[in-house]
């Protein structure tokens, strides 16, 4: 799929070079860009920026079906990278004055940016699918996140009741849920277990998960205090930082900030050995409850991650495409000034 | 239980792309605030008279430079290529228009052996093609490169409109300056035209003795007290006169701090290259001769006219007088027809002879160094004494100032025993002598101006002043070379009209 372009873009960039060089030597002259194939060579590049540049309102058309992406991708990658060379060659070697100059050096940013948002987004894709299983919709991570926080606090009801009195304040989420489930008993293959059932029932999904519970465990006032206790002060405000909530009285992002740097489970290992201890001072019968939480908060952590690699992987997008559309207009001043001054 | 892909993916909102993403969001607002820049900044360059500047490709050089930042149009001419290699710059009327814009307004040059060159050959050639601008304020726009030359010079029968004549300079192919590419040696320099008897052996020689052994050697107390004063610091420890070259040849141009280089003995060690001395003034006799060669107050380069209105003037016996010293009874031979000096003042008294005549029969008056006119009104022949030597070329002294005299001018240093004739006691061969060309030949040249870059910078190693051999080193494009080349002077390239040039500076300044 490559090599056509590369063919391509290598043929227009050796062709240009030996004819500039043989014109040049025909008029012992050193090359510039008025002259008979430095126009040629030129017009080719600028051709092909805008080829580049219609990459935009190609996503405007896109429902005729003009042409398969990924091919026009590709033309996109090589062809673009071909207009370095080729404007070095149509400038005669040289950056000329101020205006030239700038044009060359908006032309070394797009491509730098555009290459380097090409190996990101050949490395960073495979890296997050191997090591963010729990990979959203960036833009429905904090709805993503509050559904976590409402499961947690619904298993929290279901197991224990309702969070103890006295325990630090959690942000109203009640317009996030409409439906609560209990403890029920399901069929897991031959046998029958009971299970808490929870979900984003608010959305299309009536069935909800269902987070197993040993037969015979018995959730006992003293765990549930301290589990509620641990997810209103660590839990949940980690898993809703940076959201904006309401708290009742007042919106308390700042709070949260405050809170977020310090929270005891800001990174992988710190978590693992928080849960650790949690475990500890909590019944055997608390554990696959701990074990959700846990999960839960792994979650929270790999959508930060996710947040920091999508901006990596997006954030290039916006210098690079402002840049060329920078370089868009300018193309069409230096064509006019050169046509005027030549 | 471990959560599916479909619980998954019924937690996002089904219209979730329709939802804020700051990532386009940011794209759209970038790229939209680029679109403003850009325009803002084209509007700007099309219609700021600073925006010029960005366009330029270069700083202008000095002459120019008074247009770097709002002078565009003065040589670019809307839509008409101004380089001759340029898309439709070779075009006859682009380049035409081209050229009158430079050549009337400001610039008033000439042709190009217009009459030698075949028609057409020159209307292509455009200023812009040799005189290559935006290069920097240091620039010498005068610094052509040698192929802009041998474009027509390698082949010049192609372009002249008549036969190559073969022994002509000007006619031979030339590629560049080294031997191999066919520059010929001088022509200019094949023989020397002047008429002078001089000897510059004997001149440099301690007393400027006339005879081999020294014995008529002058001393500083033999010569008027008047002239004393100019060679009493070139006496030696027997009070002879010791000439150097800077006693009869003085510069065009004063160079303060860089005076005495011309001393025969100096060793040059001057680093100054200056383009304002290009050559040495002409010789005068009542500077620089009359002190040995006394003419006991008549005027020296009188007419044959205004020598008979002096003798007028004269009683018979003061011209008596003048002759017996003159003509001495120890040179009966030099006498004219053995007429005796009594018969000869009568006739002059009687006004039946003229004095010039008389005195052109002795060496020891206007023969010694004239030889004897031909024209009815003149008593000696026209010296023809070059002051410029290449005529096609310009040579520059002032560029020249680390090598000695001797270097290039061996010939005037040559030793008594080359000079003087020991067949005819008491003389020396200054009619062969002065039939010489003392100016050493392009081989000479070649031994600094190195056309290969690669060779220079060898030769540099031992050698510290090598130099570039372009052809613009030496030669003028603007001026055809004037008929008459031993009076010719020094010929500004480009004439320029400075006055235009001085208003236009001032109405530049002018708010």
């Amino acid at each position: 799929m490559h090599l056509g372009s590369i063919v391509l873009a290598v043929a227009m960039i050796a062709a240009g070079a030996f004819w500039q060089a043989w014109h040049s030597h025909q008029a012992d002259r050193s090359p510039t860009g008025s002259s008979w194939p430095g126009i040629v060579i030129g017009s080719v590049a600028a051709g092909i920026i805008l080829f580049e540049l219609l990459l935009w309102p190609r996503k405007w058309l896109r429902r005729f079906r003009l042409f398969p992406t990924k091919y026009w991708m590709v033309a996109h990658i090589w062809l673009g990278l071909a207009t370095g060379p080729l404007a070095f060659i149509h400038s005669g070697y040289r950056l000329g004055g101020t205006f030239s100059t700038t044009l060359m050096v908006l032309l070394l940013f797009v491509l730098l940016s555009g290459i380097y948002g090409w190996v990101i987004q050949m490395v960073l894709p495979r890296w997050m699918l191997g090591n963010l299983p729990y990979e959203t919709i960036t833009g429905q991570i904090d709805d993503v996140s509050i559904q976590a926080a409402l499961n947690a606090r619904r298993m929290l009801t279901v197991a224990y009741g309702p969070k103890p009195e006295g325990l630090q304040k959690l942000p109203n989420l009640d317009g996030f849920v409409s439906d609560m489930s209990g403890v029920v008993t399901v069929r897991q293959g031959r046998q029958e277990v009971r299970a808490i059932v929870i979900g984003a029932v608010q959305r299309r999904d009536t069935k909800g998960l269902h987070i197993e519970i040993d037969s015979g465990n018995e959730f006992n006032e003293e765990d549930g205090r301290e589990l509620w206790g641990q997810y209103a002060t660590v839990i949940e405000p980690f898993m809703l930082r940076g959201i904006p909530l309401s708290y009742g009285e007042a919106t308390s992002p700042q709070a949260q900030k405050e809170t977020s740097p310090k929270s005891p489970i800001s990174t992988r290992q710190k978590m693992i050995d928080w849960f650790s201890m949690l475990r500890d001072s909590c019944s055997s019968s608390t554990r696959t409850i701990v074990n959700h939480l846990e999960k839960l908060t792994e979650q929270r952590l790999q959508y930060d991650a996710q947040r920091r690699a999508q901006s990596w992987l997006h954030g290039w997008i916006a210098f690079h495409a402002s840049a060329s559309v920078v370089l868009g207009v300018l193309l069409v001043a230096h064509i006019v000034l050169a046509l005027k001054y030549m | 239980m471990q959560e599916n892909g479909s619980q998954r993916a019924v937690k996002i909102e089904r219209f979730y792309h329709q939802a804020f993403d700051r990532f386009i969001y940011r794209k759209r607002w970038m790229s939209f605030l680029g679109f403003l820049v850009g325009i803002g900044y084209s509007i700007w360059l099309l219609l700021s008279s600073n925006g010029a500047l960005q366009v330029s490709t270069g700083v202008l050089s000095q002459p120019h430079f008074a247009w770097n930042k709002t002078g565009c149009e003065k040589c670019h001419l809307p839509n008409v290529p101004i380089r001759k290699d340029a898309w439709g710059g070779d075009r006859i009327e682009h380049i035409r228009d081209n050229n009158k814009n430079c050549n009337g307004e400001c610039h008033a040059v000439t042709g190009h052996f217009e009459a030698k060159t075949k028609t057409g050959v020159l209307e292509t050639e455009s200023c812009s093609t040799c005189h290559r601008e935006h290069l920097g304020f240091d620039r010498n726009l005068v610094e052509v490169y040698d192929s802009e030359c041998s474009r027509c010079h390698a082949d010049i029968a192609s372009v002249a409109n008549h036969p190559v004549a073969p022994d002509s300079n000007a006619q031979q192919p030339i590629s560049n300056f080294s031997a191999e590419n066919g520059h010929p040696n001088f022509a200019s320099l094949k023989h020397d035209p002047g008429t002078i008897h001089f000897s510059h052996a004997q001149h440099m020689r301690p007393g400027q003795p006339k005879s081999p052994n020294g014995a008529d050697a002058k001393k500083l107390d033999m010569i008027p007290e008047k002239f004393r004063g100019l060679y009493q610091d070139r006496v030696d420890a027997n009070q002879l006169i010791q000439l150097t070259c800077s006693n009869c040849h003085a510069r065009d141009v004063e160079l303060k701090g860089y005076e005495g280089l011309e001393l025969a003995d100096s060793t040059p060690t001057a680093s100054i290259q200056s383009t304002d001395h290009m050559l040495y003034k002409p010789v005068e006799f009542d500077k620089h001769c009359a002190a040995c060669h006394d003419l006991d107050g008549l005027a020296h380069g009188l007419d044959r006219k205004q020598m008979n209105e002096a003798i007028k003037e004269l009683t018979p016996r003061k011209i008596l007088e003048y002759l017996k010293k003159r003509f001495t009874e120890a040179e009966p031979d030099s006498l004219v027809e053995g007429k005796m000096l009594k018969e000869i003042a009568e006739e002059i008294d009687g006004r039946k002879t003229r004095l010039d005549a008389i005195l052109m029969q002795s060496e020891k008056t206007c023969a010694k160094c004239h030889e004897p006119s031909k024209e009815p009104n003149a008593i000696v022949a026209p010296s023809h004494l070059k002051r410029k030597w290449l005529r096609d070329a310009s040579f520059t002294h002032g560029a020249h100032l680390m090598v000695s005299c001797k270097d290039c001018h061996a010939e005037a240093y040559k030793s008594p025993s080359e000079v003087y004739d020991n067949a005819i006691a008491g003389n020396t061969k200054s009619k062969e002598e002065s039939s010489i060309v003392m100016i050493a030949g392009i081989t000479k040249c070649r031994e600094c101006h190195i056309q290969d870059a690669h060779l220079r910078s060898q030769k540099f190693a031992t050698l510290k002043h090598v130099a570039t051999a372009d052809c613009v080193d030496c030669h003028r494009y603007h001026s055809d070379p004037p008929k008459n080349s031993a009076s010719v002077g020094i010929v500004d390239p480009v004439a320029v009209n400075l006055g235009d040039f001085q208003r236009f500076l001032a109405s530049e300044k002018a708010p």
